[in-house]
């Protein structure tokens, strides 16, 4: 794992040692070479977990996650160039750090073996994200975007805390592999029950559960593009892991407490993709089909089955590939247009027709084409929500109509219909852009030829 | 040696060629149009050796190669289904499409995209063709999404009309909704037969269940715009003549009724969907041949009657002969699309004049596309021994001859004779009487491109009957015997149809329009289905995402309960607890005072 985390740590001597000039071609070919090591992680022979050390290891489900993240660094750093351009060296600098500092726990939060490791990264990489968010967002409302992003994770995560401390008081450890042998069923009581909600929450509000979802679409919205990027991509993803790794040690519980919960997820996804249909906020529509996105993700973990956890594993990698592509996409439109507003940037197809297949492409992967990775995810929740209880096709399926809806709505306003006169001297499409949107779009071409890659545990 | 396996490979492989074409140097240089165009035409050969084959022996075989991925208990495999059904069907859509690609020459020409165009044209052919062959579930919702995706991307092709868009994205719309049925049916058949692939499907589903076959059914209904799902096919029509020629009359839209012909094991068991599907294709049909009645667009009539005949092939499954409603399907893409171009090429001749009141006098001014468009129009009436009659006549005769549901096909026989008048109407006012055009629109017909495509089709809609006909073993029994006047009946309603809509044409031809009645309102605004539903449905819905999910739950309630009531208390809670108020002033003053009386003490 050293040999992960190590050269991540070394990013940081790189970027400050680098040539003035240098920075950006520096750290992004470095970090390139990071993830092209990190592909021997994917390749798991069998179901056991490679253990590095007594601190780190992954298995199947956490190295697709892994390797996302790893993946998403250098297009991050691609992507902010331009929104940095007028800062000053060492601000740059600086801003890449935090990215840096945030990659480095990423890493460690999923490699993580002990729950209460786990615990302190997932907490730790609080910081440097609101650093990036309340720094470097764009508006003054990044300091309330700030303030409800930290404190609901807060709020949501100290729970767990005492949660895991009670646990390991109980069990004497909290190794995740150790506590998966463990064939201790909690009894049905009241203490249990706030145990099971205590381990859930942080997690909840991390994917986010609707209802506590409130601080994503303004984190989205306000952060810049390298945090809606990775806030989109992994930190969602962080909610999604922590659940399929702490449902093991709260086993029968699950089935009877996840009921309101699912509930509340089928009805959020409805609620948050219609809210979609009505957004004029190009971020804040991308954000809120993340919140509908995720409701899925929540519904196939807490069904708890293998079929369920294959579809949830698979959606995270697809859809943190394909947020992630879409936010890019939006910030090209906001660099030229200099708004959010979708429709302010009409009819780009006209100026920008290389964009508009990117554009495109992020939009039929977002609506689950066939047979992009995003479907097999998709279908693989379906099918296990059906099986789990037929009267959910209803709301799954409506909201596969309305997610292709929004998708298709984004796509229509912004890149047909007629131009309007202020967007008529544009810059055209930067070769740094086009490589960054085919690097979003290759991989999930690549994992579509190859799906059993990121099943996960299956 | 296995030719049919390798050729029908073979097909799929030419056409995906010009795909990547434009990674070559010669991507530039030659036209790519024609380029395309020959690609078809040499597929086209290569997938008649299948068909032969199957003609001559009636082999059907299934390729399985490419391993993608087993999960749990499930393998998917790439494999390719070529039986009855899609051995008979690529010659006929690779033909079709062929035809339709040279007209796209001529009627494209000036576009600076043609290029792009031909592209989306081929794609969508290759997904049409995927959806054919596919040996699994998951490869036909492959090509049942691209083919829908692909109808996105063509209709919306002039992309600066806002109508365009519109029409793209309700016919996304629609079709979305039907796909809601094909995953539940997706999903069925993995719970109970742990399986994808047809023929484990039908093994295993003897006593077929109803639902699996309600999602089928509701996929077919978006799909192939049956009634309740109908209004994007006519609004399709926004999209680029070819594209309708190709999309919306021979081949995307008869997937749905492709889709559940396949699955016609399952639902020959099954009388309740047999008789929905048959009310549901009854109504479609009459629906929509009303709607035909009185169009003026002349692309919205022929798309009313593509509705319509799709709602006969409905019928036609509902009575339990699926093969009849594949003939059924083949025989009408010749026509059908014949009559598109046709279409097309007056549109194109006149200045982009689409209304039929504003033609009339063609056939003097195009006699060849006016002979085309009236062999089109007798071969779609069911005009004895055109390709037409070979397939609705029998289809006719099944469904008098059935005791299924005597109002369906009553409703049925009416449609049938709907049919001829609506012909009847395209041929006098837009072929017959005197020009009512602009006098200043060149015609010209005379484009070897714009000849060779139809004549093509002419030959087709005249002898594709014959000959598929005579040489495919009719897999389901006909009835044989029957009374004369139910042998007659298709040809007798055909020609009342007929005789009556050219009597009321010449009768009413030159009266003045009286304030229109109900009857004639409900079929020029297509019965208020678009007014009702498009209006109500989406405002309801947007209404409720702004007002209760956006507004009233996430910006108000939630933001109220939690952080917005959180700050509150602990700022009311501070503000009791602390004995400070903030009182600089009265602070100071106590200080002052205390000092001053401290000072006096001292003194």
């Amino acid at each position: 794992m050293l040999k992960i985390i190590t050269p991540t740590i070394m990013l940081f001597p790189v970027i400050w040692y680098s040539n003035n000039t240098k920075i950006w071609i520096n750290t992004t070919l470095y970090s390139l070479m990071i993830s092209s090591v990190m592909l021997l992680l994917l390749n798991q022979t069998d179901n056991n977990s490679n253990n590095y050390s007594q601190t780190f290891f992954s298995d199947s489900l956490s190295s697709p996650l892994l390797m996302l993240t790893v993946w998403l660094l250098p297009l991050m750093i691609m992507a902010s160039q331009h929104h940095l351009m007028k800062e000053t060296w060492t601000r740059k600098k600086s801003y890449l750090s935090m990215l840096i500092f945030l990659q480095t726990f990423l890493i460690m939060t999923f490699t993580a073996t002990e729950l209460i490791l786990f615990y302190i990264l997932f907490e730790a990489t609080l910081i440097p994200t609101l650093i990036i968010i309340t720094r470097w967002g764009n508006q003054t409302e990044r300091l309330n975007a700030g303030l409800y992003f930290l404190f609901y994770t807060l709020i949501g995560s100290l729970p767990l805390l005492v949660a895991l401390i009670h646990t390991q008081n109980s069990l004497g450890s909290l190794n995740m592999t150790t506590l998966t042998l463990y064939n201790q069923e909690l009894q049905n009581s009241w203490s249990n029950n706030l145990l099971w909600m205590a381990c859930i929450m942080a997690f909840m509000v991390k994917m986010p559960l609707y209802g506590l979802h409130l601080w994503l679409p303004k984190a989205h919205v306000e952060a810049p593009i390298a945090g809606s990027m990775v806030l989109a991509a992994v930190l969602l993803k962080l909610g999604g892991y922590g659940m399929m790794r702490i449902t093991t040690i709260l086993d029968p519980m699950t089935k009877l407490l996840a009921y309101p919960i699912l509930m509340l997820c089928l009805w959020g996804m409805i609620m948050t993709s219609s809210i979609c249909l009505r957004q004029t906020d190009l971020k804040s529509l991308i954000a809120y089909s993340s919140v509908s996105h995720m409701a899925l993700v929540i519904v196939a973990i807490l069904i708890q089955t293998p079929w369920s956890f294959m579809g949830a594993t698979t959606l995270m990698i697809a859809h943190g590939l394909t947020s992630s592509m879409l936010f890019c996409l939006a910030n090209s439109n906001y660099e030229r247009i200099h708004s959010r507003t979708m429709l302010l940037a009409r009819g780009l197809q006209s100026f920008l027709p290389l964009m508009t297949t990117w554009w495109l492409l992020a939009s039929l992967t977002n609506l689950a084409l066939p047979p992009f990775i995003n479907l097999i995810g998709e279908l693989f929740v379906i099918m296990a929500s059906f099986s789990w209880s037929n009267i959910t096709i209803i709301l799954t399926g409506l909201n596969m109509l309305i997610t292709a809806l929004y998708s298709l709505y984004m796509l229509t306003v912004t890149q047909r219909g007629k131009s309007t006169y202020h967007t008529h001297n544009l810059n055209p499409s930067f070769t740094r852009e086009n490589t960054l949107m085919s690097m979003h779009i290759l991989p999930i071409i690549l994992l579509t030829l190859n799906p059993k890659l990121i099943l996960g545990p299956s | 040696m296995n030719l049919m396996s390798s050729f029908t490979l073979i097909t799929l492989i030419i056409l995906t060629l010009p795909i990547m074409m434009n990674i070559m140097s010669s991507y530039k240089s030659t036209p790519y149009a024609l380029h395309v165009k020959s690609t078809i035409a040499c597929a086209f050969t290569t997938s008649l050796v299948p068909t032969t084959m199957f003609i001559f022996m009636g082999q059907e075989t299934i390729i399985s190669n490419w391993h993608w991925t087993t999960i749990q208990t499930l393998k998917l495999t790439l494999s390719f289904k070529l039986d009855y059904f899609s051995i008979l069907f690529i010659p006929v859509a690779l033909f079709v499409t062929w035809s339709i690609m040279e007209f796209s020459m001529w009627y494209m020409h000036s576009d600076p995209n043609i290029n792009q165009f031909f592209k989306y044209l081929l794609m969508f052919l290759i997904t049409m063709l995927i959806l054919v062959t596919a040996n699994n579930l998951f490869q036909l919702f492959i090509g049942w999404e691209g083919v829908g995706i692909m109808s996105f991307l063509l209709i919306g092709w002039w992309y600066g009309r806002t109508d365009a868009n519109t029409a793209a994205l309700q016919a996304i719309l629609y079709n979305r909704i039907g796909d809601i049925g094909f995953v539940l049916a997706m999903a069925w058949f993995l719970m109970y037969s742990n399986s994808w692939d047809f023929q484990q499907m039908f093994i295993l589903n003897y006593n077929s269940n109803f639902i699996p076959l309600m999602g089928l059914l509701l996929a077919a209904t978006g799909k192939s715009a049956q009634f309740g799902l109908h209004p994007w096919l006519p609004s399709a029509m926004e999209g680029p003549t070819p594209v309708s020629a190709l999309l919306h009359s021979s081949t995307m839209v008869v997937a749905g009724i492709f889709l559940l012909i396949r699955f016609y094991p399952l639902m020959e068991n099954n009388t309740t969907i047999q008789t929905l599907t048959l009310c549901l294709g009854a109504i479609t049909t009459l629906f929509t041949a009303i709607c035909a009645l009185t169009q003026n667009d002349i692309k919205k009539i022929v798309a009313f009657s593509t509705s319509s005949q799709l709602g006969l092939m409905m019928v036609t499954i509902g009575i339990n002969q699926p093969h009849l409603a594949f003939l059924h399907i083949c025989n009408h893409a010749f026509f059908k699309a014949m009559l598109f171009m046709c279409s097309g090429s007056i549109i194109h001749n006149l200045n982009d004049e689409q209304d039929i009141r504003k033609m009339g006098g063609l056939f003097k001014a195009m006699p060849f596309t006016s002979s085309s468009l009236i062999i089109g129009s007798l071969a779609l009436t069911g005009m004895p021994f055109l390709t037409g009659f070979y397939s609705k006549d029998l289809i006719i005769e099944a469904a008098n001859t059935s005791n299924t549901n005597a109002w369906a096909l009553m409703i049925t026989l009416v449609a049938t004779s709907l049919t001829a008048v609506y012909s009847t109407r395209i041929i006098f006012y837009a072929l017959m009487g005197q020009p009512r055009f602009t006098a200043t629109s060149t015609i010209n017909e005379n484009n070897p491109l714009l000849i060779n495509s139809i004549k093509r089709l002419v030959i087709g809609s005249i002898f594709a009957g014959f000959f598929l006909s005579n040489n495919i073993l009719p897999t389901t029994t006909y009835q044989m015997t029957m009374p004369f006047h139910l042998k007659m009946m298709a040809l007798m309603v055909t020609i009342l149809g007929f005789t009556l809509a050219m009597e009321l044409n010449t009768m009413t031809n030159n009266l003045k329009l009286k304030k229109s009645s109900y009857p004639f309102k409900f079929s020029t605004l297509l019965g208020f289905y678009p007014m009702v539903m498009h209006r109500s449905i989406p405002l309801s819905n947007l209404h409720m995402s702004q007002h209760t999910a956006s507004l009233l739950l996430d910006l108000i309630w939630l933001e109220k309960i939690m952080p917005k009531n959180m700050s509150k208390m602990q700022m009311n809670t501070s503000i009791i607890i602390s004995n400070q108020k903030g009182l600089i002033k009265f602070y100071f003053l106590s200080f002052l005072t205390s000092v001053l009386i401290s000072f006096l003490f001292i003194i």
